[in-house]
């Protein structure tokens, strides 16, 4: 019998719940973290923290031109 | 029209939670031979029935929402590109905005989601512009960091600055002196001479008050109320001109 999958969250590494956090990419954000993001303004010291842990995110990604996406304000 | 769009998000969420209890990762559904870095922004109708489901709390619902504007927070970074702040600190920051976005989305108002998102990306990326100005501290060039048992002063501008910044400087007083020399032709006679024996403005080394109220005759509490009023004149005159 395998061990059940337990997704690490990318934010707090903490291994979770499936079915508690969200999937973006190929990133995993616990429930409390996204909370936690939520609520965190740019004046508290957590969220520079946020800021470093959420670049891993788009490590990929960056290098390629992205137009502006259709029915935005900015099409 | 909107029944097949329904299933095929529905087969989407269950092959993600699927994915997701194997451990595979939910990128291989979206780049497996495509050119495209990001997943496609999604349809109205899929956006109308996932945005249907986001009050129900369904993390898959809100990752989909959050994953599929991941291009505006691309494309909104990019705008701020200019501002000194590194790109993958803009797109990160961008993030944090589209996740408060998607959390507090209020389904009954009448307002796109890109709209509002649009708004939470661009305003936590200004809110954080706007925190990093605060933390900027100025100091002056000129600002003594230690004095040697001579008492010589070790100026910022001994240790910092090149040929560069010096010729910048040089222009800065350039201008200055300029607008000085502007502000000091609107003041009278006796105003500008004050001006110009106290502060050395004509080449001559400064004087005190006492020094200029003898020369001109006057007492130095005189003077140095006229000097208190000229300068308040003079910052009016700079004000207008800058």
């Amino acid at each position: 019998m395998s061990e059940e999958f337990r997704p690490v969250c990318m934010i707090c590494e903490r291994e979770c719940d499936e079915h508690e956090g969200i999937k973006i990419l190929s990133q995993f954000i616990c429930t409390d973290c996204e909370k936690d993001i939520v609520n965190t303004n740019v004046d508290d010291d957590l969220y520079d923290y946020f800021v470093e842990k959420l670049r891993t995110l788009w490590l990929d990604i960056m290098r390629t031109d992205i137009d502006p996406p259709p029915g935005t304000p900015y099409s | 029209m909107l029944i097949p769009v329904r299933m095929r998000l529905q087969v989407r969420l269950l092959v993600l939670r699927i994915l997701l209890s194997i451990g595979a990762y939910p990128e291989t559904i979206y780049y497996v031979g495509g050119s495209e870095a990001l997943p496609p922004p999604l349809s109205r109708e899929e956006e109308e029935y996932l945005l249907g489901r986001l009050p129900s709390g369904d993390e898959a619902v809100r990752a989909l929402l959050i994953e599929r504007n991941l291009r505006l927070v691309v494309y909104i970074a990019r705008k701020f590109e200019n501002t000194g702040i590194h790109i993958e600190d803009l797109v990160s920051i961008g993030t944090i905005g589209l996740i408060k976005a998607v959390n507090t989305f209020d389904t009954d108002k009448k307002i796109k989601l890109a709209t509002y998102a649009s708004r939470c990306i661009e305003n936590e990326i200004l809110m954080f512009l706007r925190r990093n100005n605060k933390i900027r501290v100025e100091v002056s060039f000129d600002e003594p960091l230690n004095v040697d048992w001579d008492g010589n002063e070790l100026l910022l501008s001994d240790v910092l600055g090149t040929d560069g910044d010096t010729i910048y400087r040089d222009i800065e007083e350039e201008v200055d002196r300029t607008l000085l020399y502007g502000a000091l032709d609107k003041l009278s006679e006796r105003e500008r001479r004050i001006m110009e024996l106290r502060f050395g403005l004509s080449g001559a080394k400064e004087m005190t008050q006492k020094d200029v109220a003898d020369l001109l005759g006057i007492s130095q509490s005189y003077i140095s109320r006229l000097e208190k009023k000229i300068i308040k004149r003079l910052r009016k005159e700079f004000n207008k001109m800058v």
